[in-house]
């Protein structure tokens, strides 16, 4: 008896290692950091952060550079980080051959770094961080940035042109377009869109420069000049943000604004039609039958927020979404080292740290009216020591205006602010023997875990110097809003200005001394000019030229000091093809498809 | 009874309405402005005072309380201000059951685990089984949720293969245990040893089968019930939050039935039924349970009071659209009033509700209390 059930015993064991030798290994090729355990900030990413707001945790890193241009005078587009390939719209017969290698079922599901506030245009403001990819899905703009052209194409335009003077813009549509329910895509839709822009109660982040068009001149159904108040060599900037988006007029008059903004189903030409919105769980549009640029392959695209660039970056390595959107300098380097950066596009956001200095903002008088205090501030600053204080040493410390992977960059026009802590301590010394100020300053950032750790090093590098700085961080990034925005009551700040490579213009504007969205009281007539002359740039190397006067002009008057450069990455997954990265890292799909072979 | 029943209900009303004024007083308290969410970093603020005369928020706090709880008596709760046109009652909707379902899930895990190893524990005491059962609780005790959820994360998610292959040595090590058992008891116990043999086999199947069925878990996300992906995949998405919420709860059950059990156990009606030779687990599923039951129904109607009001770092680390991330994310984050009230009256309505069902269910329990009233 005993032997028999030995003999079942070693069966047992037998048919177990077996078994176990056999078992689904499917899950077990999941790659992960190593030996690293899970995140433990996840709720603390500042995620619903504007693009040109306080400086959060988010911040960027030097890797998946763009290739720097190798002189000055003529500087290249961004090279996407892959192949290209994915960049160059197929022909419709090869996207029909794309098509039919999508496997039937499959979707591309997305990691989003904030959730949009709606689905109308009007609502959303700013850049693929804030929800201009979700939209971009559903309404299509009239221009995009080409990255490998490294300009704005027409897009739901036919073309674009200018007068000479710039101040007048003839938009041609392409022939044909309609809506979903049939209502053309012609000029009457364009101006309705745009009015809505302009209107008295649009808070609409755009509807700032939007404002300069005074007139709107219909020339037929597929011509349209907008006459401006003032020259603009890139306006079709404007035309591919937000105002770009043309909406149904039939659609969105029968609903009304605020369903509009919930459930615009027929509401764009976009090659998707919204299927679901549930705010606080995912958007998911569904691909369009009749999409007036040829077949779109993926028949859905879910959008999700996950909070924390960490765990958006796992789930992208557990499949459970293949694209994702990551804002965080750690996380990108983690993500770089373990190839994933190979299929993606990088976006730099310069001067994406800054201590924001107030200049004297609605007539108030903080010590740091005085240039010279502006100056020893710029020059306490030691980027390296903040990025390791406030990164791990993986965010792009950086200290000029452009990063040496901006397009833009030139190291003889962009050179970097060095730290001199004598020069700072002797600029401070000598405002306090001249007025008798004590050397107090305030320094207001919020209550995110790297904010703090950046505002401790802050601290002590703004008192080497001389200063005596009065911290205050325990509110969240609405309160840091709140305490510079509304009330301007600050001395110094945590904040960014994120000037991308593909509209500099429209964050540089806030340093204009009449600009609207000017926070920081700054006023100099030659940065006046020199953002004139950005104003009416039309290449590169005119923008360029108009880049490197304003930083010239900045090392004289000192606005702020710039410590950082952000990157935002996106990835995605090598079978995902055709995504197109347009401008303010935003994304389009209509020539998207999954390649599973 | 039905008297019971309604002046619980009529109890019901004062509470709410202290509640719900007090978290109308304690949102204005807590930073956060809607307006600027509305307005964002880029917008103009020139706009900040009308769109504060155009929603309402420059009214004082009593005032605008009043007019919610106007709305709220013909069933409005009002839309979110940070989402134009977004019904609250909507939100509530889409986020409550997704929330009772991890807290539920949670809960049934953490008795159907708790109760039968108190019991066994308290029965046992001083053995080994109860000193490691009791080290155990107190270490899960010790686990924060939010370690516990990135611990299960970090093991069920990106290293599947370590609780896989835990599961089939244990279970194999169980049937080879239940073989030796078996082994031993052959001469003595004929019945019996047929008995562990069959249940050693069992035991293997379950394991190997278990092992090779393993599911990948998601690192995120919530598959709803009545979702087209089918109810595995609900359970699928649903399991590890779950298991996070229900394992403190676990271990706090398991210690306080032990207790109160112990001393069930001295009392003379189960010395009786010991001397009568009942089997021990009739003893203690029969007799003893029911009297020492009275501090775990209370304190799991509280804990599941909690737990549908507290998943919000649960809710976190999973990306579930529960109830706890929309009151604190999209509420108390940006000062979306109309959110954290309608969010905490739904809550405190369920748990005034829940724990006079509690009350009520003491009755059945004891008879004495049933005689007393």
């Amino acid at each position: 008896m005993r032997s028999w059930l030995l003999k079942l015993l070693a069966l047992l064991m037998a048919f177990g290692l077996v078994a176990a030798a056999c078992g689904n290994d499917d899950d077990d090729g999941v790659q992960t950091a190593p030996d690293e355990p899970a995140p433990t900030q996840a709720a603390d990413d500042g995620g619903d952060e504007p693009a040109t707001a306080p400086s959060d945790d988010g911040d960027g890193d030097d890797a998946a550079p763009a290739e720097p241009s190798d002189d000055g005078d003529d500087a290249a587009p961004a090279e996407p980080s892959d192949d290209g390939d994915d960049e160059m719209p197929p022909a419709e017969e090869e996207m029909m051959d794309a098509c039919e290698a999508t496997v039937p079922g499959t979707e591309i599901n997305m990691g989003v770094f904030s959730e949009t506030r709606g689905l109308d245009p009007i609502i959303t403001s700013g850049s693929g961080v804030t929800g201009m990819t979700e939209l971009s899905s559903l309404y299509d703009q009239l221009m995009v940035y080409d990255h490998n052209v490294g300009d704005y194409v027409p897009h739901l335009a036919e073309s674009l042109t200018s007068n000479d003077a710039l101040d007048e813009w003839t938009l041609t549509l392409r022939p044909g377009i309609t809506f979903p329910d049939g209502t053309p895509l012609d000029t009457a839709a364009v101006e309705y869109s745009l009015n809505r822009f302009l209107a008295e109660d649009a808070l609409n982040g755009s509807s700032a420069f939007i404002s300069w068009i005074e007139e709107m001149e219909i020339v037929d159904d597929l011509t349209i000049v907008l006459h401006l108040d003032r020259p603009w060599g890139t306006f079709p900037y404007a035309l591919a943000d937000e105002p770009g988006m043309v909406v149904n007029p039939t659609v969105l008059e029968s609903m009304g604004q605020e369903e509009f903004n919930l459930n615009p189903v027929d509401g764009g030409v976009g090659p998707y039609n919204i299927a679901r919105y549930a705010p606080g769980e995912e958007i998911v549009v569904t691909a369009k039958d009749d999409y007036w640029g040829g077949p779109v392959c993926v028949e859905t695209i879910r959008f999700i927020r996950i909070p924390g660039a960490p765990a958006t970056y796992e789930a992208f390595q557990n499949d459970e979404i293949n694209v994702a959107f990551l804002r965080e300098a750690r996380t990108i380097a983690e993500a770089r080292e373990n190839g994933d950066t190979d299929y993606g596009q990088s976006f730099l956001q310069n001067a994406g740290g800054v201590v924001f200095i107030n200049n004297g903002v609605r007539g108030s008088t903080p010590p740091t009216t005085d240039v010279r205090l502006r100056e020893a501030i710029a020059l306490a600053v030691d980027v390296d020591v903040l990025n390791q204080r406030a990164n791990e040493g993986y965010g792009a410390a950086n200290s000029a205006l452009m990063h040496p992977n901006s397009v833009y960059y030139d190291a003889d026009l962009f050179p970097e602010i060095e730290q001199d802590l004598d020069r700072a301590r002797e600029l401070v010394q000598e405002v306090k023997d001249e007025t008798g100020w004590d050397g107090s300053i305030r320094l207001a950032c919020h209550n995110a875990p790297s904010r703090i750790d950046w505002a401790i090093a802050a601290v002590a590098l703004l008192e080497a110097a001389g200063f005596q700085v009065d911290l205050d961080n325990d509110g969240t990034i609405l309160d840091l809003i709140t305490i510079v925005l509304r009330n301007a009551d600050f001395d110094l700040a945590c904040w960014g200005f994120n000037i991308s490579d593909e509209t500099p213009f429209f964050p540089v504007i806030q340093f204009r001394s009449d600009a609207s969205n000017n926070r920081i009281g700054y006023a100099d007539p030659n940065m006046d000019a020199a953002i004139d002359k950005l104003q009416v740039a039309t290449n590169s190397a005119e923008i360029q030229a108009a880049l490197a006067e304003i930083w010239e002009v900045w090392q004289q008057s000192w606005p702020s000091a710039i410590y950082e450069t952000v990157q935002e990455q996106i990835i995605w997954k090598p079978e995902v093809k055709g995504i197109i990265a347009t401008q303010v890292s935003a994304l389009l799909f209509h020539d998207a498809y999954i390649d599973e072979g | 009874m039905l008297r019971t029943i309604g002046l619980k209900l009529v109890r019901l009303v004062p509470v709410l309405f202290i509640v719900s004024a007090a978290t109308s007083l304690l949102i204005e308290l807590v930073p956060g402005d809607p307006i600027l969410v509305i307005i964002g970093a880029e917008g103009d603020f020139d706009d900040y005072e009308r769109i504060e005369e155009e929603l309402g928020l420059n009214r004082n706090v009593a005032s605008r309380y009043i007019d919610w709880l106007g709305d709220i008596f013909t069933g409005d709760f009002g839309e979110q201000i940070t989402r134009p046109g977004v019904k609250v009652s909507d939100r509530l909707k889409q986020t409550f059951p997704v929330t009772i379902q991890i807290s539920l899930m949670g809960m049934a895990m953490a008795l159907i685990i708790s109760v039968p190893m108190g019991s066994w524990a308290a029965y046992r005491a001083g053995t080994r089984f109860d000193r490691y059962s009791s080290g155990a609780a107190f270490g899960i005790i010790s686990i924060p949720s939010f370690l516990a959820g990135l611990l299960l994360i970090y093991v069920f998610v990106f290293h599947s293969t370590v609780p896989r292959y835990a599961v089939l040595i244990l279970g194999m090590a169980w049937s080879l245990w239940l073989l030796w058992s078996a082994a031993r008891a052959q001469r003595e116990d004929a019945g019996g040893m047929l008995l562990r043999l069959a249940a050693a086999i069992v035991v293997a199947g379950l394991t190997v089968w278990l092992a090779n069925k393993w599911p990948s878990f998601p690192r995120q996300g919530f598959v709803r019930w009545t979702s087209e992906d089918g109810r595995l995949e609900n359970l699928r998405s649903a399991l590890l939050p779950a298991i996070t919420v229900g394992l403190t709860e676990i271990a706090v059950f398991m210690r306080l039935l032990r207790g109160d059990m112990q001393s069930t156990l001295q009392e003379d009606f189960i010395l009786s039924a010991r001397a009568k030779g009942m089997p021990p687990v009739r003893i203690l599923a029969r007799d003893a349970l029911r009297p020492s039951s009275f501090s775990l129904i209370t304190l799991a109607g509280v804990a599941f009071g909690r737990l549908i009001g507290g998943t919000v770092i649960v809710e976190t680390i999973f990306r579930l659209p529960g109830m706890g991330s929309l009151i604190v994310n999209d509420g108390v984050n940006v000062g979306d009033f109309p959110v954290v009230q309608g969010g905490v009256l739904i809550l405190a309505t369920f748990y005034v509700v829940l724990n006079g069902a509690i009350d009520i269910s003491y009755s059945y329990l004891d008879p004495r209390l049933r005689r007393g009233r």
